[in-house]
């Protein structure tokens, strides 16, 4: 007996549609066959002849049986002469830093095994992370051996010595008097910042400049207007009860985003029996992360947002008998507009209004609305600001100009790339050239520093020595985990060195607190103590720094006005993908092989647009579109996106970096693999070309027209991989994976949209007890963002390997977690839903009993077992396992001596050809949890076993433990009226479950149940 | 009878005969390194040090309580003794004996063995001290004990739950040179496991030892 839900679910289009192309990929679980042997066993006339099939046959059998005899060769144990005294080879230690993946800068821990450090993970007590990390933070330790980065300075080109490079510029600046610029990315660490302005105090009308990418500089700007100073609230989403965000996407690129996941999780608890959740408006043109997961999403191009936000603005400030100019926009729709200004106003101090549009007059009406709502000091918090973003669009506006005209001697260029980003990148590079002296402080060669005369290497953060302010009173402090090499130093440690001061940078550091930071210390302990506890636990809260003066309120002049689209001319919206960002980390291979949480696409940037637009077009995914904005114009792939506004075309950034030439052969060498880039080609194309420098900021949007080149280029999908839709021939039954409800059937019934199968009596009534522990995992749909850090975190801790484009496309990708991500409704307005899914861990496995030589059996704990030397590579389980989460080592992926491979976790067995593999439920640390607890002889307690996906979500979406005690926190995700699992009919009894998803809506959600 | 028929036959047999000649003449299966005994760099005795001196065996592998690994003792852990231990007790009496006789100063015997310790930590035996000029070079010991690949042996488990080293390694204590006692194979650790898990071994009885595969693959 089957149930039927009215609401379907569907992953693409083309699952939707049942496209031929779509039935077929179901047809079976390995789509490519192995050509010779299909031919040979299926052709009446084999093109292998059964000679030469006996001969190849013969010679593997002949040559492993020799290999196999060979003895292994002698082995050495070295041990360090002198041993530290905390440090026991095998046992991991931690490390508290802070992440320098993003200027958010989150609290990290990382795990260092033999010296090195192999994982990030959450440091939980750090005050605004709160144990979270995000994909990016996740992958920053494969950078760290990454063998592009730079060991030795370069001058003109070549290898050079600190040394060298040193008395090199220090002669050049001899001959420097004046106007000497540093051009940084938002820089909080005061002590930094305090060397660069010693440094510069030497030269008159010299100037630091903070420039980022991507831009907040709007929200800065406009609350100097507004308040009287230059600040970046800190922002409070766990105290909004409304939030209204316009295009911005804070729980996947927007200021700090796993702060903003954690805060805002925190408020979507379902507790008690009329629970109170937060309630979540977007607007935007295209599909973002947070567009996915709001309460109620209404499509709009940025004309139309303005055109709402001022209508909202309006009616604000008559409910608050405030004054508010006549500015109005086109068309708002009034339902909306009445729908969000009354719940703000029921919600009065408790909610939020944001905008990711750059622009400072949109954001002084934003910042109105929050300003009459009382929301200041609540839910913004502008005396205790941010510092995670301070860029300054006209800065950088001001110093191109100085350039030009040749006012500009020497320019120092750290943590930021404006030949790459900058809307007249290249007028900046020829500018650039034309300096006197240029140093460029990087990692890597990039588009700046190949231009510089000298390029100063820095070191990793994880091998460096810093402090950040991330908001005023909170110092995060960063340790090497590693030693960096010699030749490789820090900005602050080079210009104390140009200064003949200290060149240490660690005393450079220690220097700068002991005067500055240890007098905000708050309690009382020597300098010392208070580094050490510092340092120790990777933050410091101290007494935020003297209260700046805020004046009244006041309103900018300017209306906003945002350009109009019509007729054969699109919006362009620029955004950030989860896992690219601005494109600084373009080099990572972990990062690029990350789906996108929402189009799911890898190793590519495409151009998003609805259905209808490419049905006016005539494109399908994959054709190739000429993009077109006065002259500026790029040739990228169709992407066709639910949910995208008619309008609206949207294009991540961060992509078409130089450097990425090194992915064209990553992936196996075979005889059919083709390359993941055309030799010589960069991944993606680099969309920072259509942003505007207009007035006072970046715009990052644009008016583009589209046409049609004829060319095709598959993109590289994994949204129809490991589909469980049933294939025709089955009957084609559709069975609903994820289940949602609105909150007010969720109050009527808990258990509303959960409709569990009528199971029939069980004919094998003597079941296995599990007496021990019994594992299991339970994930809440309602909490899972889609943001998958926790699939970066699976891949870094149990060593997955990365496989190109190319064989992704063959469906080989070998993540042992995957986000399945569920469109449900017509194109025009979708709701987007998320669900982890890895090894289900079912006590009756389909996947055990077809195993012919048991490398896959159950565990007394409840755990799906893969034992890898017992695998012979049969793939009977992969075809069996309903879940599709079994993955196929099709090659041996690593290869021996690479630097790269510092990285794997020597606590897990890297896989080699042949072996099926799947997601283990971490039991490498399951079994290192019940170690240490049976080693110092106490009780294993709920929460001592953090998996990798659980411990650096975001969202504390996942929870693990053990079933069989009643009070753990897995056991009552258990027994809460959400909870389901995956294909519950077919009684697989798995071990990992799911919650209901539950949207804050008024309305009784229209799915029946029917038999 | 066909000629190909007759190949094969011939070739199982003379596989089979190898195998079974194999087993026979104490050839180990691949992978099956049991009675490996290696030279060392330094002819370190167990029989002296864990025999004669009765140094606990935590002394100098202090990880295998607390780690995955015993670990080879670093060479700062030799010199805790060795610092003023330079040579065995005859040859140092022979020195005594022989200045005697020769009527000068007591020279400091060195061991030919210990020498090799001393250059490796940088340890100048004529001030008895260690000298910063001297370049240091670690030790490179010859693994004995090999585990077969995909495997995760965890010493602290068998160590805190009261497993005696001599169980695995064999009287250590006994040997000149360290070798290889058990066979290390699967179905010697699964034995022990069962025989823990049903009493047999009177020891170690109420423990529960693990045969799930994952509680050593993965």
């Amino acid at each position: 007996m089957s149930e039927k839900n009215t609401k379907k679910y569907w992953k693409g289009v083309e699952e939707r549609e049942f496209t031929p192309e779509f039935a077929q990929t179901l047809e079976s679980e390995f789509p490519a066959k192995p050509e010779e042997i299909e031919d040979f066993l299926t052709s009446p006339k084999p093109k292998t002849s059964r000679r030469s099939f006996l001969k190849i046959a013969g010679f593997s059998v002949a040559g492993s049986m020799i290999a196999s005899c060979v003895g292994g060769s002698i082995e050495k144990s070295i041990p360090v002469l002198i041993k530290p005294e905390e440090i026991t080879p095998g046992k991991a230690y931690w490390y508290a830093t802070t992440c320098a993946g993003c200027s958010a800068s989150c609290g990290i821990l990382t795990k260092n095994r033999d010296g090195r450090p192999i994982k990030v993970e959450g440091n939980p007590q750090h005050l605004l992370s709160k144990g979270g990390v995000c994909a990016v933070g996740q992958a920053m330790v494969l950078g760290l051996y990454d063998t592009h980065r730079l060991q030795k300075p370069k001058a003109n080109g070549q290898d050079t010595s600190s040394m060298e490079i040193d008395s090199a510029i220090t002669s050049k600046l001899a001959g420097i008097n004046d106007n000497v610029y540093f051009l940084t990315g938002t820089l909080s660490s005061p002590s930094t910042k305090a060397t660069i302005q010693k440094f510069l105090s030497k030269y008159p009308n010299s100037k630091h400049i903070e420039y980022d990418a991507v831009s907040y500089s709007a929200i800065l700007d406009s609350h100097e207007i507004n308040f009287g100073q230059r600040v970046l609230p800190h922002y409070n989403f766990d105290k909004a009860d409304v939030i209204v965000s316009f295009d911005a996407d804070f729980l996947g690129t927007w200021i700090s985003p796993v702060e903003f996941t954690k805060a805002y999780t925190s408020g979507r608890k379902l507790e008690g029996k009329s629970p109170k959740i937060n309630k979540h408006f977007q607007l935007e043109g295209r599909m973002s992360v947070s567009g996915a997961n709001a309460d109620r999403r209404i499509k709009a191009t940025r004309e139309e947002e303005v055109a709402i936000l001022l209508a909202i603005a309006n009616k604000i400030a008559q409910r608050s008998g405030s004054e508010f100019p006549s500015w109005q926009g086109k068309n708002a729709d009034s339902k909306v507009v009445n729908e969000i200004v009354d719940s703000l106003w029921s919600a009065k101090g408790k909610s939020l209004v944001i905008s990711g549009i750059n622009d400072v007059n949109v954001q002084n009406v934003v910042n109105f609305i929050n300003e009459k709502l009382g929301n200041y000091g609540q839910t913004l918090d502008i005396e205790n600001a941010s510092k995670q973003w301070n860029g300054n669009d006209s800065d950088v506006k001001e110093l191109i100009g100085k350039m030009k005209n040749g006012q500009v001697n020497a320019l120092f260029v750290a943590d930021s790339n404006p030949a790459y980003s900058l809307p007249n990148s290249e007028e900046f590079k020829t500018l650039f050239s034309k300096v006197p002296l240029t140093v460029s402080f990087a990692e890597h060669i990039d588009e700046t520093s190949s231009l510089a005369k000298f390029i100063i290497s820095t070191p990793h953060f994880l091998e460096s020595w810093n402090d950040t302010e991330v908001v005023s009173g909170m110092m995060s402090v960063t340790q090497p985990t590693v030693p960096a090499t010699k030749e490789n130093r820090t900005v602050r440690q080079t210009l104390s060195t140009w200064l003949g001061e200290s060149t240490d940078d660690l005393k450079i550091l220690q220097n700068y607190w002991q005067e500055n930071i240890f007098s905000r210390a708050e309690g009382l302990s020597t300098f010392q103590t208070f580094w050490d506890n510092s340092v120790h636990d990777g933050f410091v809260k101290i007494k935020p720094q003297e209260p700046v003066e805020f004046t009244e309120f006041a309103l900018g002049q300017n209306a906003p006005k945002v350009q109009s689209v019509s007729g054969d001319s699109y919006e362009l919206v620029l955004y950030q993908k989860a896992a690219m960002l601005d494109g600084k980390h373009a080099q990572n291979a972990w990062l690029q092989e990350l789906s996108d949480p929402v189009t799911k696409a890898v190793w590519d940037n495409y151009v998003c647009l609805s259905q209808k637009t490419a049905e006016k077009f005539g494109v399908v995914n994959g054709d190739v579109l000429k993009v077109d904005s006065d002259g500026v114009t790029v040739n990228l792939m169709a992407q066709i996106q639910p949910g995208q506004h008619d309008n609206v075309v949207a294009i991540a950034v961060g992509y078409g970096r130089m450097g990425t030439e090194r992915f064209a052969k990553i992936g196996p060498k075979w005889i059919e693999g083709k390359g993941t880039l055309e030799e010589g080609k960069k991944v993606g194309k680099n969309a920072y070309h259509f942003t505007q420098q207009k007035a006072k900021n970046i715009s990052f949007s644009n008016k583009v027209q589209l046409s049609k080149t004829g060319e095709h280029r598959d993109l590289a999908l994994t949204q129809t991989h490991h589909t469980i839709t049933e294939p025709e021939k089955f009957g084609g039954e559709r069975r609903n994976m994820v289940r949602e409800t609105t909150l007010a059937s969720y109050i009527k019934d808990p258990s509303s949209g959960n409709h569990r199968p009528h199971m029939t009596p069980e004919l094998w009534e003597q079941d296995f007890k599990y007496e021990g522990h019994h594992w299991a995992m339970s994930i809440d749909l309602g909490k899972c963002t889609g943001c998958s850090a926790c699939v970066i975190s699976c891949q870094a801790e149990n060593n997955i390997p990365v496989v190109g484009k190319d064989e992704v496309f063959r469906r080989r990708e070998m993540q042992w977690m995957r986000i399945d991500r569920y469109y449900s409704g017509d194109d025009g307005d979708v709701d987007t839903l998320h669900q982890p899914v890895m090894c289900q861990h079912c006590d009756h496995a389909p996947c055990e009993g077809v195993c012919p030589v048991l490398a896959t059996v159950h565990s007394d704990e409840g755990l799906n077992q893969q034992i890898y030397n017992r695998c012979v590579g049969t793939r009977y389980c992969a075809n069996n396992c309903p879940y599709k989460v079994r993955r196929f080592n099709w090659f041996d992926y690593w290869n021996q001596g690479e630097k790269e491979n510092l990285v794997l976790n020597p606590d897990i067995t890297t896989r080699s050809r042949g072996v099926m593999e799947k997601c283990s439920m971490c039991v490498q640390r399951i079994q290192e949890a019940k170690t240490e607890a049976k080693r110092l002889n106490k009780p294993l307690a709920d929460g001592d076993i953090q998996l990798a996906c659980q411990q650096s979500c975001p969202a504390d979406a996942i929870v693990f433990g053990d079933v069989n005690d009643k009070e753990s926190v897995v056991s009552k995700a258990i027994a809460d009226a959400r909870n389901y699992t995956m294909l519950e009919e077919m009684n697989f009894r798995t071990g990992v479950s799911y919650l209901t998803k539950v949207r804050n809506r008024g309305e009784i959600s229209d799915d029946k149940h029917g038999h | 009878m066909t000629n190909k028929n007759i190949t094969i036959i011939i070739l199982i047999a003379l596989i089979m005969g190898t195998l079974i000649y194999a087993q026979s003449i104490d050839i180990n299966l691949p992978d099956n390194n049991q009675g490996y005994a290696p030279k060392q760099p330094i002819n370190f005795s167990h029989r002296l040090h864990a025999g004669d001196l009765q140094l606990d065996c935590l002394y100098c592998h202090t990880g295998a309580d607390k780690s995955r690994h015993a670990g080879v003792p670093p060479a700062s852990v030799c010199m805790n003794c060795h610092n003023f231990v330079t040579a065995p007790w005859d040859m140092v009496q022979l020195e005594e004996e022989n200045a005697k006789k020769e009527n000068r100063d007591l020279q400091i015997p060195v061991s030919d063995e210990l020498a090799k310790l001393y250059a490796a930590v940088g340890f100048n035996t004529e001030k008895m001290k260690y000298d910063e000029s001297l370049t240091k070079k670690p030790i490179e010991w010859n693994r004995v004990h090999n585990i077969p690949a995909y495997v995760y042996f965890d010493h602290r488990r068998h160590v805190n739950a009261e497993v005696s080293c001599q169980q695995c390694h064999g009287a250590v204590e006994t040997m000149e040179t360290l070798s290889q006692e058990s066979d290390l194979s699967m179905g010697w650790c699964v034995n022990c496991h069962r025989d823990v898990n049903s009493g047999k071994l009177s020891d170690l009885v109420g423990k529960n030892a693990s045969t799930n595969c994952a509680g050593c693959h993965y």
